[in-house]
């Protein structure tokens, strides 16, 4: 057979070449945009082979060809044009651009063109994430760009990931992020993609294509698909380079020099403030006693911070033959943060995309990424061993080293300056050097792809893809550091804690799909799914003491292990589905879906869920009878359609278990839970109604959407009388119920659209509402009974965590005193912690937020600017609360405004007297600010170097810009940086984030320049 | 060809599907399902010890069993500059919805021991099995005896047969909801299955089980409860421990000696670590106290210079500003520690002399009853003489001697509630070393007899749960 096959081909491909040679000629020619530009890098290829051309920097090209064949011209953003060569040698190609409206983007399993799109998904290109401001991790970049997208930094700290949620709340006690799609592989984050490897982010919003991933979707997917090389297309090499700076955002508030935190400490001390009295201020008794404090004036904002450097670099090079594409990309990033002494963060990444046509009837695909992050980690707590904390309470009359009467530093026997311990009793500058903590994580990525097409209808894509996390953390207290002092053991010291996580994710999915179109109106694709999902995380944790050399911290070298601890735990996911797409005639489209998952978390009665969608479309424009001009486009849709949740739920949850321990150092076995066989998936049920329009020349854009979406069987704990000796006290079972209703409006406007200038307005905004409907009822409360978090309480008929506190009735102007309202409302000067009030309408959701951007271009000039803006949500200001603390904290530093305390009868409009600090501190809504802001978070000036003056060069592109990050911010309730996510990372909180401050990693401003080349 | 290839991949998509749904069992790696547990006697004896660590909760006899009877009682004051910890109950504000959340920890123990007894069919029958059934029962009847005595009435209180005691629970479904019984059938189980676990248990199981001596202890305090001071005396008398000796009394309280202990629940201090003494203070390293409350000066000054327990149970100590408390000393810690976790004590022989005593007393056996409280004073105090009290100064006596004794260990408001006796407290004395400071407030001066303060009252949190479980009387 094979030999027969060989001399065959061997005959037909001499036959071929003898006619080809036979028949060519010369063929030149200019390919030129729709305005008459030429088109450089523009793709010319003889139709049903590989030969092929691109167009020089005059969009010149030159092919041997025959009268035959015809001549495909392509190029990104124009339709394809071809042409037969006929009798010409010569030809003058203008290209048309594609319109808009044929947009491709990206949902689940597949894609669609734009006006096909039945459901709301927001899409943000890889070129406008190019005009975003930089961040390590993606999110961040999202944070107002899609309407109904709300993104809360974690902090500023270099590579934290941000909070991402997708129409409001989705969950109590299960996870409320968004699903992580990278090229159809489940992603645990995302940190772990290069923003220049991005070929575009959908985020879909509603039921019909998130219930497409059933069970995970409930909280909407952010699907993200990388760069493919163009098949047929020479080699692309793009060079990215960015280098800058960043720090701390100045306060809107000022802290005390020594002089007027000397004066602050005297006047409290001489009030009679009874901790006043020791402090060095007020210990001073005579001029040189203060000249000395005066004399070692300390700026710790200077002291412990360092301006930052950033600097990101990434090299890609795509292209293809013609069974063959590729795009691989290497990137590296380095920001060392603002903390002195540590080195911050840095990325390295790796990726490789490559398409083959293995056969005309098979494609097979790859997709393989690695992300490798170190970082040295500062201490996210609530005291001075966190460097955020110590710059704001160490005073401005304490040094970092000893020093002694006249002001020098004293050394000790080795010439080593002398750390100075400060009132705190701890030097956070020999802690970053003595307490080093290091995270490393290496994200592995990867998948394999088979699109087989069976016949013209019927194709099947089978994919298994992997995803494994690993992440290592070290920590080690040097011994003979202070915190050894401590917290150590004499007779071992210094102590070394290694612990780290290992996360396997792997899916096996199969597609199989049919399309048919008949009477070419009706177009049908039908599609089967089927999918399975294994996770496995493992992790480990050990501990030794005793350390004789504070330069070796493996454990191998420890007298004592002290602690050792590993865990495992598995769950899996498997799933069928059935997809109908129905389009008619480019005018009405509608898709159904049902897909049912069974997950191991759930109970053996409940273990699946079937989650359904409808949608439909109407492109009205499209309509024979539609004549007005003004409206090019207008799309009527309207979803809906359930998903599920089961993230974030432990492995085992409903399972009864006996668990190990120990007495006195013998085993037990205990019971741990009773587990609930009827433990079933939360469900999510969204409906959404959406308007698309294009007018004016389609110069005017916009999208509006309305949704309401009820998450209901939530889980939570359902108490249990303790007579049944259940092991937690609780059932977790299925029982609350939350509505989110939101409405997002998108609009862009381009105001000017000349050759020479293009001004382009857009913006958006999201409203979202939460209520709670439904909770563990009891026979107080048949609707269900709070459930208290801190100073926050869920609540039926209230927005999720709003602030519970006792409420503050300012300061009695006859006597300085504070007051505080009791639980009848009335006004008293007897704290009572118990008179807690529920502040409908203030919780840590912001009302609505949204985006503001504004682009120009000006003959190859460019400058894009973005606001983001957040309003209504209510934030609990502890930072402010330490800073001016009524004399409470007067060992430690204070803000300036401090002194604006109450000092005679008839003061208004002050602070407490320091006298009744105590009581005045007490918790309550006084610290409670809305957090209201609005920051300009991008502004870049570009410039694109002209063709003509780079082409001497061999590139093909040249881009140069400056670019600023948080330059200005506008915060009118809220003293210090309103950008609050982490209040504090070693605190627990069970509300989540962005309910209060306490010191965690500052917001960053940064300048950068950055040059992007191609060739 | 191609077709062949194509029909391979759908055939294998589809074995693949199959092979999934298995997959949909995942158990967990480091505990099991207790339906498959309780097979044999080593899965029984780990079974047995977990028990005892539910004895260790924090509202059990790991912290406020041993410290609210006292708080709550005469025997201490709260020291102004401590954490305040627990002062609505040193104030008798207690209430159902700040109220004492002591019903969970002993009915983990109850549903430990239910589980045990629901199995123990699975294995053979002997000594081993025997032991292990008059452990579990032994356990589930005293922790409903400590349940009882917090929340009902004790039955030589006025009324008290008839009153709520709390539902015994013999079965393991969790979501069991059983009303109240009343004290009388509630007692009756509880002496009943003491005395069948008598017999069944082993006489040596260690100090840190129950036993036969143990079991007899807890007979001894259960019947003197009851008033049934015969029981009381034969019950008393099957224990054989001897009381600790003078020398030995500081030692006890250091975990350096188990002289007199007859059950107590053996922790380590590293592994286990519950820290019962810091229900009363903190301290420094560098000997500095954190006082939460300290000895009333009423009673510190009942304890002579003569007495062991002078020293083994009061310290003078400092807080960080130089004020000199008589501090909780017996709950300190360990030999060269301050950390506060020691063995809590739940039985000892001192009790059970204390108990024979006093049940003597009552049956008009005076003689018997002094004899009975000499062999403990002989062994508390120096150079001791025997005693001469009759009649009301012997009563008065052996009821000072149990409070001397027994401090901290969680008696004194069980043993005045049972006495029909209220708290009454100085009007005069401060927390300090000398009795200055300040005193407690006028209105916390006197809880009277008869006060339904006594029984404490059902969290909110199990009526909310369950609405139809009864409140005590006079909370509603």
């Amino acid at each position: 057979m094979k030999t027969k096959f060989s001399v065959i081909l061997t005959l037909i491909l001499a036959l071929v070449v003898q006619i080809s040679f036979a028949q060519n000629k010369n063929v030149s020619g200019t390919v030129s945009d729709d305005s008459g530009l030429p088109l450089a890098g523009a793709t010319v290829i003889i139709d049903g082979t590989s030969n092929g051309v691109t167009t020089d920097f005059d969009g010149k090209f030159n092919i041997q060809a025959s009268a035959e064949d015809t001549l495909l011209v392509s190029y990104v953003g124009f339709t394809t044009q071809s042409i037969i060569v006929g009798d010409s040698s010569s030809f003058q190609i203008q290209m048309v651009a594609d319109t808009s409206l044929d947009e491709v983007v990206v949902v689940a399993f597949g894609s669609k063109k734009r006006d096909e799109l039945t459901s709301a998904v927001s899409v943000i290109s890889g070129e406008d994430l190019a005009k975003l401001s930089p961040s390590t991790s993606v999110d961040n970049m999202l944070q107002g760009v899609a309407p109904g997208v709300q993104v809360v930094a974690g902090n500023g700290k270099p590579g934290q990931t941000a909070f991402v949620r997708i129409r409001g709340i989705g969950s109590i006690n299960a996870s409320s992020a968004p699903l992580y799609i990278i090229d159809g592989l489940i992603a645990p984050n995302l940190n772990s993609v290069n923003p220049i490897d991005i070929e575009s982010i959908s985020v879909l919003k509603d039921a019909a294509t998130s219930s497409l991933y059933g069970a995970r979707a409930a909280n909407g997917v952010v699907l993200i698909t990388t760069k493919a090389g163009v098949k047929n297309k020479g080699a692309t090499v793009t060079l990215s380079s960015r280098m800058g700076f960043g720090s701390m955002i100045q306060n809107n508030f000022k802290m005390m020099n020594a002089t007027q935190k000397i004066q602050y400490e005297r006047e409290l001390a001489s009030l009679g403030v009874g901790n006043a009295a020791g402090t060095p201020g007020a210990q001073i008794s005579d001029q040189a006693g203060y000249d000395r404090l005066i004399g070692r004036e300390t700026d710790w904002f200077d002291t412990l911070l360092r301006d930052a450097t950033i600097e990101s670099n990434s090299l890609s090079i795509a292209g293809g033959s013609q069974d063959l594409s590729y795009f691989m990309s290497v990137g590296h990033d380095r920001n060392t943060g603002i903390i002195k002494d540590i080195n911050g963060f840095e990325r390295m990444n790796a990726r490789l995309n490559v398409s083959y046509k293995a056969k005309d009837w098979l494609e097979v695909s790859t997709n393989f990424s690695v992300t490798s992050t170190t970082s040295d980690e500062p201490r996210d707590r609530n005291n001075v061993q966190n460097p955020f904390r110590a710059m704001y309470d160490y005073n401005p009359y304490e040094t970092k080293y000893q020093v002694d009467d006249d002001n020098n530093i004293l050394y000790d026997e080795f010439g080593q300056p002398l750390w100075n311990l400060t009132g705190n009793g701890f030097s956070i500058s020999e802690a970053l050097v003595n307490n080093p903590e290091d995270e490393y994580s290496t994200t592995i990525l990867g998948g394999i792809t088979a699109k087989a097409t069976i016949s013209d209808a019927l194709t099947n894509t089978f994919k298994v893809g992997a995803t494994n996390v690993r992440s290592r953390r070290e920590y080690f207290n040097k011994p003979g550091s202070v915190l050894d002092g401590y917290v150590g053991d004499a007779d071992n010291p210094g102590s070394k804690t290694d612990n780290g996580s290992m996360f396997l994710s792997y899916v096996i999915t199969n597609l199989l799909s049919y399309n048919k179109v008949i009477n070419e109106k009706h177009d049908f694709t039908v599609t089967g799914l089927f999918e399975f999902n294994k996770n496995t995380s493992r992790s480990y944790s050990l501990s030794s003491i005793g350390f004789s050399n504070p330069d070796f911290s493996v454990q191998s070298v420890a007298a004592l292990p002290d602690a050792a601890s590993t865990s495992l735990f598995e769950n899996t996911i498997l799933s069928y589905g059935a997809f109908i797409d129905y389009g008619y005639d480019g005018r009405f489209f509608v898709t159904a879906s049902a897909r049912k998952d069974s997950s191991s978390v759930f109970g053996s009665n409940n273990r699946s869920g079937t989650f359904t969608s409808a949608s439909a479309a109407w492109n009205i424009a499209k309509e024979d009878w539609w004549d007005y001009e003004l409206v090019n486009d207008l799309k009527l849709r309207a979803s809906a359609g359930t998903s599920g949740n089961s993230n974030g739920i432990g492995s085992y949850a409903s399972l009864a278990t006996l668990g190990f321990g120990s007495l006195n150092g013998a085993s037990t076995a205990i019971p741990t839970d009773n587990g609930n066989q009827d433990l079933g998936f939360e469900e999510n049920f969204i409906f959404d109604i959406g308007l698309e329009f294009k007018m004016f020349n389609r110069r005017l854009r916009g999208v509006v959407d309305y949704y309401e979406r009820t998450t209901s069987n939530l889980l939570l704990n359902s108490p249990l009388p303790s007579q049944g000796g259940e092991p937690d006290g609780t059932i977790f079972a299925n029982i609350g119920e939350m509505v989110n209703k939101g409405l997002e409006v998108e609009l862009s406007w381009d105001a000017i659209a000349t050759e020479d200038l293009q001004l382009t307005i857009g913006g958006n905004i999201a409203f979202v509402d939460n209520e709670v409907t439904k909770l563990v009822p009891s026979s107080n409360n048949p609707d269900g009974d709070d459930i208290i978090r801190g100073n926050n309480v869920i609540r039926v008929g209230e927005e999720i965590n709003t602030f519970f506190l006792p409420q503050w009735a300012g300061v009695n102007p006859s006597n300085g005193e504070p007051m505080f309202y009791d639980s009848d409302g009335n006004i008293t000067n007897v704290y009572d912690s118990d008179a807690n009030v529920l502040m409908s309408g203030k919780s840590p959701l912001a009302d609505f937020d949204g985006g503001l951007n504004l682009y120009v271009n000006y003959r190859g000039f460019d400058l894009a600017t973005d606001f983001y803006f957040k309003s209504g949500n209510y934030i609990l200001n502890y930072m402010e609360s330490n800073m001016v603390s009524d004399g409470v904290n007067v060992q430690d530093n204070q803000r300036v405004d401090a002194f604006n305390y109450w000092r005679n009868p008839g003061d208004t409009n002050v602070l407490p007297s320091p006298l009744y600090g105590n009581e005045a501190q007490q918790n309550s809504d006084r610290w409670l600010q809305k957090g209201d802001f609005i920051r300009l978070r991008n502004l870049t000036l570009g410039y694109n170097v002209p063709v003509s003056d780079i082409n001497t060069l061999g590139l093909t592109s040249l881009r140069v810009f400056l670019q600023a990050q948080n330059l200005w911010t506008y915060a009118p309730h809220f003293n210090g940086d309103p950008e609050v996510g982490i209040g504090s990372g070693e605190t627990g909180n069970s509300v989540g984030f962005g309910n209060y401050n306490l010191y965690s990693y500052p917001t960053l401003k940064s300048f950068s320049v950055g040059i992007d080349v191609k060739f | 060809m191609k077709n062949i290839f194509k029909t391979l991949l759908l055939v294998f998509g589809l074995l693949l599907v199959q092979s999934c749904d298995d997959e949909l069992v995942q158990l967990p790696n480091d505990s099991l399902s207790p339906s498959s547990y309780y097979t044999n006697s080593s899965e029984m004896e780990f079974a047995t010890r977990g028990i005892y660590s539910a004895f260790l909760g924090g509202s059990y006899y790991g912290g406020s069993l041993l410290s609210l009877p006292d708080i709550m009682s005469d025997n201490v004051i709260l020291a102004q500059r401590g954490r305040r910890s627990n002062q609505s109950f040193h104030e008798w504000r207690h209430s159902p919805n700040l109220a004492w959340g002591m019903l969970y920890s002993p009915y983990i123990v109850t549903n430990r021991a239910n589980l045990i007894l629901a199995n123990i069919g699975n294995i053979e029958d002997g000594a081993e099995k025997d032991n292990f059934i008059g452990e579990a029962r032994a356990a589930r009847a005293l922790a409903l005896f400590d349940m009882v005595r917090v929340y009902s009435k004790i039955p030589t209180q006025n009324g008290a047969d008839s009153s709520l005691g709390l539902p015994i629970i013999t079965g393991t479904d969790p979501n069991v909801r059983e009303l109240r019984p009343n004290v009388s059938e509630s007692y009756t189980f509880i002496k009943d299955e003491l005395e069948a676990a008598k017999i069944l248990i082993n006489s040596d199981n260690g100090v840190g089980r129950l036993n036969k001596g143990a079991v007899s202890a807890l007979l001894s305090r259960v019947y003197l409860y009851m008033g049934e001071y015969q029981n009381a005396i034969n019950a008393a008398n099957e224990v054989t421990v001897p009381i600790s000796s003078f020398s030995e009394v500081g030692q006890v309280w250091k975990d350096a000696s188990e002289a007199g202990v007859i059950f107590k629940i053996d922790q380590d201090r590293n592994l286990d670590g519950v820290n019962i003494g810091v229900e009363w203070s903190q301290s420094t390293a560098g000997g500095e106290v954190v006082p939460e409350y300290v000895l009333s000066f009423e009673l510190n000054n009942l304890y002579q210079n003569t007495d062991a327990r002078r020293s083994a149970y009061i310290a003078n100590l400092p807080d960080q500003d130089g004020q000199i408390y008589n501090a909780i000393f017996k709950m300190y810690g360990e030999t060269g520690q301050q950390n506060g976790v020691i063995d809590p004590k739940i039985v000892r022989a001192a009790e059970v002399a204390l108990n024979k005593a006093e049940a003597h007393y009552f049956l008009n056996q005076e003689s018997q009853a002094l004899a009975a409280l000499d062999e403990l004073r002989s062994n508390r105090y120096n150079d001791y003489a025997p005693g001469a009290e009759a009649g009301a100064d012997l009563i008065a006596a052996i009821q000072l001697e149990r409070r001397l004794e027994l401090f901290a260990e969680g008696h004194r408001f069980f043993d005045l509630k049972r006495w029909n006796l209220g708290v009454s407290r100085s009007a005069t004395d401060g927390e300090f070393f000398d009795g200055t400071g300040t005193p407690v407030p006028a209105s916390y001066l006197n809880l009277p007899v008869g006060s339904h303060l006594f029984q404490m009252p059902i969290p909110q949190s199990e009526i909310n749960v369950f609405p139809e479980f009864q409140q005590n009387p006079g909370y509603n």
